[in-house]
Order: structure tokens, then C-alpha cells, then sequence
């Protein structure tokens, strides 16, 4: 089975990549994900996870490597435009991710006329429908975004990048803005989602709970490589790099392993 | 939560409310100046000239037996007419550009910017005395100086904003959903600048004002006998040691104008700080 998108050997340097302040933030990192599957990438602030996760979008171009789609390779603004109708990203913020001076009903329709996906008749009702499916009531399209907390916005936000019926979601951290009784709720939003939808998920995360409850497979991700990769449950119950088992056992409540040493890996 | 439009509501502050029935005060008696006075502006009377302001004349009148009150009346029309539509003018040239410099691709941007630059850097009575000596004063003329005059300032204010709005998620989200980036700029950027355009608005108004006095001042505005604010002044000032009216009453009409213009602006600037700060606590 091809993967849906497939990046290769990717790098990122910030800033001039001779200059003595280049900041690599991605070193060599592959990551492939095929439809259907959650894919969760964990690891620490500044570890590389977002920046991942733009390249893949192509908000942000990598310095080496490639991705894939379907098995062919993106290389120009067609190809990227292309993508975007079927890879659509979620945003950490919830606040500033969704236009202050646009009603919800406006910002969730927008996609649909732009790309001509319905006729303007139908819009509304699709509006109403995408609202109701994460759990909003139909009458929130006429707020404007200061109108809604935290939580409602970020269901917004997920309603807007499924209105193109894209077949993977990157959700960039989405809940670590919200209060805990919150994100289960939009956690739980986010399987019922997927089973419903049968799309694919890349989870971006630093909260190993979240990842364990909702991904197939997971990438552990620290100063901006891959240390290890693979299913969810065998990672977790045999974790084989120092790092992953650090995280393991910084997990409160976690069964605290006398054997691994809460060190800093020397890397 | 309420249910109800933050954009329904006025949030009228005292700045608002003063300088809006000053100025009120001042476009009513421009425009029906009737009501004030029924002098004709234009009326001369060599019995009466230079007699001091009194019942008959409030303003006085000047050296040919004009009243006053007339001229400064009948002279503030065509002033704030001038002044609206270089204000305008201004203002949209202003943030066109100003939008350019940011979202435009890098060639453009940078050539806006130096524009700017170059514009701020440029004494601007200086360069109306260098145009309207190479072409005769006319109010298109007038016009094209004012929104020469006042196009970089709102630019920079423009540019400013968007420039930070640039870096927000949502123009990112719009960007990943495929909308085109005209629209962007229009339809999601641009409402969020607007608020400042509206207080620059009031504040360009007042600048206009004083630019066109100073213009007709100088003899390279409204040409004479038309009268206009700069204009009254520049005939009485040959009086000024013996007649202190024919200055100082058109004087005071270009100050309470363009006060009332500024409290209006400072009034609209803290009006959308706090409906700014409304939304980040919500």
C-alpha cells in the first residue's frame, strides 16, 4: 500500500545554513502516513513537530528531502495547491486561528465557494451540518469568533479544514490550549471523527496520554530527529531509546521504573 | 456569552460626543450657511470697510466691505469639500499601498516601501510650491497635492497592521485552505485594519484642513475672490496690526475645525483599544 503522504529524509535550517546561528530544526526526519491510521508525532518543545508537520503542508519549505503523495513526488506550487484540498492542518491557537472580523457561518463557507464545491444554495445547510457534526449548535454561523470560548473555537477550526473533505488532518498540538475537561471532549470529537470520516490523522503532541489513547502508530521525535518509531502499544510497553523511556516514566502516575534514571539524554 | 453584535453597539465616549457636535456645528454652518448669516460673501461695500465685528457684521468686515462671517461660512464649504476628498483620497491610496508592502511579491513591496520613505522624507509645502509653479492652482490640483501629501503617513499605519496580522494562524489557515490570496488580503485582513483607517480618517481630515489653509494661504490654493479659509486670512494680512478680525475669526475656524477632528480620532482610538481589549478578555 503507497502511503498518502510520505516525507523523505527531511531538513530544516533556519537562517543562512553556513552561518554559526543556523538553527537546524529538523535533521534527516521521515515520516509516512497511510489512510485510515492515526499517526502520532511526540517529543518536547523545540524538538521539530510543528515544523514537521508545516513542511508536510507546505507552509513552510524544507531545506533537503522530499514528500509524497500517493506515491508522487510535490514539487510545484500546482502539485502543493493540489495537496491542500486533500491534507488540511489545524492550528495550535485556537485564538488566533480563525479570522476575528469573519462570522463562523462566513469562514466555514469560504472554502466551499472558493472551490466551487457546491452550489451556493447548498452551502448553508452544509454549514449547519459540518457545525452539528462537532458538536456545535447550528446558530453558533452567525457568532463572530470573540463569541466563542476556547474549546467551541477549536471545534470551528475543526469543522473549517474538514468543509473540503480532505482525507488527512494534521492537528497541531490542538488541544494543549485547552482546559483538561475540554480536551477530552474534543479528543473524543476527534475519534468519533474518524470513524465516521475514515480519514487519516497525524496527532501532534507532547502529551504521551493523548497520544496513547488515540494513536496506531507514533514517531518520538527529540532535538529534531526521529528516535524511535512504531506501533503505540509496543513502544510504550518496551520503550528501546533512553529518551522515550524518559518521557515514559515523566508521565504522572505512571509506574515509576526504578531501572531508567530520570537523566537528560547527551545527544 | 451574549448573543448579541459587538458591532450593533456605538460605545460613544465624551471625545466622540464633543468633537462630533463641534464638528457638527462647523459642516452645518458651511453648508447651510443661510442660517448663520444672510451676507453675501461675495458682496462688497466700500461704505464699510475694516469696521470692527459688532452686531451688524459679527466677524467685521474686510478691506473691500466683505462681512466676515459670510466668507468664513460660504469658505468653510469648499474647504472641508477639499478637505473630504483629499482626506479620502488619501486614505484609499494610503492603504492600498500600505497592503501592498506587505502581501505584495518582494520586488513591489520593497519599491512601496522606498516610496514611503521617500515621501515622509519630503517637505511637503515644498513640494506643492515646486508643483503649482509648473501647473496653474485648480482644485484638482489642490486635490492631488493633499493625497500627495497625506497617502504615506496612512500607508505606514496600514503597513504596520498588516504587518503583524500577517503573521497570524488565520491568514496561514486561509493560505492552507486554498484561498486565493486577494481575498485574503480583502476580505480577512483588511476588516481588522479598519478600525485604525477610521480614527486615521478623522486625523487626516484635520491635517487636510490645515494643508488647504496653508496652501490658499500661500496663494497656491482656491484663487481668489472665491473664499476659503486660507484665502480670508491671506487678504487680512496686510491689516493684521490694525485689524486682528480679518485673521484671527477665520484663524479660530481652522482651530475649532480641526480640534474637533482630533477629538473625534482620539476618541475613535480609545473606543477600539476597548472594544480591542473586550476581545482578548472573552
Amino acid at each position: 500500500m503507497t502511503p498518502i503522504i510520505d516525507a523523505k529524509n527531511i531538513t530544516k535550517v533556519f537562517g543562512a545554513s553556513r552561518s554559526p546561528h543556523a538553527a537546524r530544526a529538523l535533521n534527516d526526519v521521515s515520516v509516512d502516513v497511510y489512510p485510515g491510521e492515526t499517526v502520532g508525532v511526540v517529543g518536547e518543545s523545540g524538538s521539530g513537530k510543528t515544523t514537521l508537520a508545516r513542511i508536510m503542508i507546505g507552509i513552510e519549505s524544507a531545506t533537503k528531502g522530499q514528500v509524497y503523495k500517493d506515491g508522487h513526488l510535490l514539487e510545484s506550487r500546482v502539485d502543493w495547491r493540489n495537496l491542500r484540498l486533500n491534507v488540511q492542518y489545524v492550528f495550535q491557537d485556537p485564538f488566533t486561528a480563525l479570522c476575528p472580523t469573519m462570522r463562523i457561518g462566513a469562514a466555514l463557507a469560504e472554502p466551499l465557494s472558493v472551490h466551487k464545491k457546491c452550489p451556493a444554495s447548498e452551502r448553508l445547510g452544509r454549514v449547519s451540518e459540518m457545525l452539528k457534526k462537532v458538536g456545535l449548535h447550528p446558530d453558533m454561523a452567525r457568532r463572530l469568533p470573540v463569541q466563542l470560548s476556547g474549546g467551541q473555537r477549536q471545534r470551528v477550526s475543526l469543522a473549517r479544514a474538514l468543509m473540503l473533505e480532505p482525507s488527512v488532518l494534521i492537528c497541531d498540538e490542538i488541544v494543549s490550549g485547552l482546559d483538561v475537561s475540554v480536551q477530552a471532549q474534543v479528543l473524543q470529537l476527534l475519534v468519533d471523527l474518524q470513524k465516521d470520516l475514515g480519514i487519516s490523522i497525524v496527532f501532534i503532541s507532547h502529551d504521551l496520554r493523548v497520544i496513547r489513547y488515540l494513536c496506531d502508530r507514533v514517531y518520538v521525535m527529540y532535538k529534531g530527529e526521529v528516535v524511535e518509531q512504531g506501533k503505540t502499544g509496543p513502544i510504550f510497553e518496551n520503550p528501546s531509546h533512553q529518551y522515550t523511556k524518559n518521557l515514559l516514566a515523566s508521565i504522572p502516575g505512571a509506574r515509576h521504573d526504578k531501572s531508567t534514571p530520570v537523566v537528560q539524554v547527551t545527544s | 456569552m451574549t448573543s448579541t453584535g459587538i458591532t450593533g453597539r456605538l460605545y460613544l465616549n465624551p471625545l466622540i460626543i464633543l468633537g462630533g457636535l463641534l464638528f457638527a456645528f462647523i459642516v452645518l454652518s458651511s453648508f447651510q450657511a443661510q442660517l448663520l448669516t444672510q451676507a453675501d460673501p461675495l458682496g462688497t461695500d466700500l461704505g464699510a470697510i475694516r469696521q470692527a465685528p459688532s452686531l451688524e457684521h459679527p466677524f467685521g468686515t474686510d478691506g473691500v466691505g466683505r462681512d466676515v462671517l459670510a466668507r468664513v461660512a460660504h469658505g468653510g464649504r469648499l474647504s472641508l469639500q477639499i478637505a473630504g476628498v483629499g482626506m479620502i483620497g488619501s486614505l484609499l491610496v494610503g492603504s492600498i499601498t500600505g497592503l501592498l508592502a506587505v502581501f505584495a511579491p518582494k520586488p513591489v513591496r520593497w519599491s512601496v516601501e522606498r516610496a514611503i520613505d521617500i515621501q515622509l522624507a519630503f517637505p511637503y509645502v515644498l513640494m506643492a510650491i515646486a508643483i503649482t509653479s509648473a501647473v496653474r492652482p485648480s482644485t484638482i490640483v489642490l486635490i492631488l497635492l493633499m493625497i500627495l501629501a497625506g497617502w504615506a503617513a496612512s500607508a505606514r499605519v496600514v503597513r504596520s497592521i498588516a504587518l503583524q496580522e500577517r503573521g497570524k494562524d488565520y491568514v496561514k489557515a486561509a493560505a492552507v485552505l486554498g484561498i486565493p490570496k486577494l481575498r485574503v488580503v480583502l476580505l480577512h485582513v483588511f476588516p481588522t485594519v479598519w478600525p485604525s483607517v477610521v480614527v486615521l480618517a478623522a486625523m487626516q481630515m484635520a491635517a487636510m484642513i490645515v494643508f488647504e489653509a496653508t496652501l490658499s494661504f500661500l496663494g497656491m490654493g482656491i484663487q481668489p475672490p472665491t473664499p476659503s479659509w486660507g484665502g480670508i486670512m491671506l487678504d487680512g494680512k496686510n491689516y493684521i496690526t490694525s485689524s486682528w478680525w480679518l485673521t484671527t475669526l477665520p484663524g479660530l475656524a481652522i482651530l475649532v475645525t480641526s480640534l474637533s477632528l482630533i477629538l473625534i480620532g482620539e476618541g475613535l482610538q480609545k473606543r477600539s483599544l476597548f472594544l480591542r481589549s473586550r476581545e482578548s478578555d472573552s
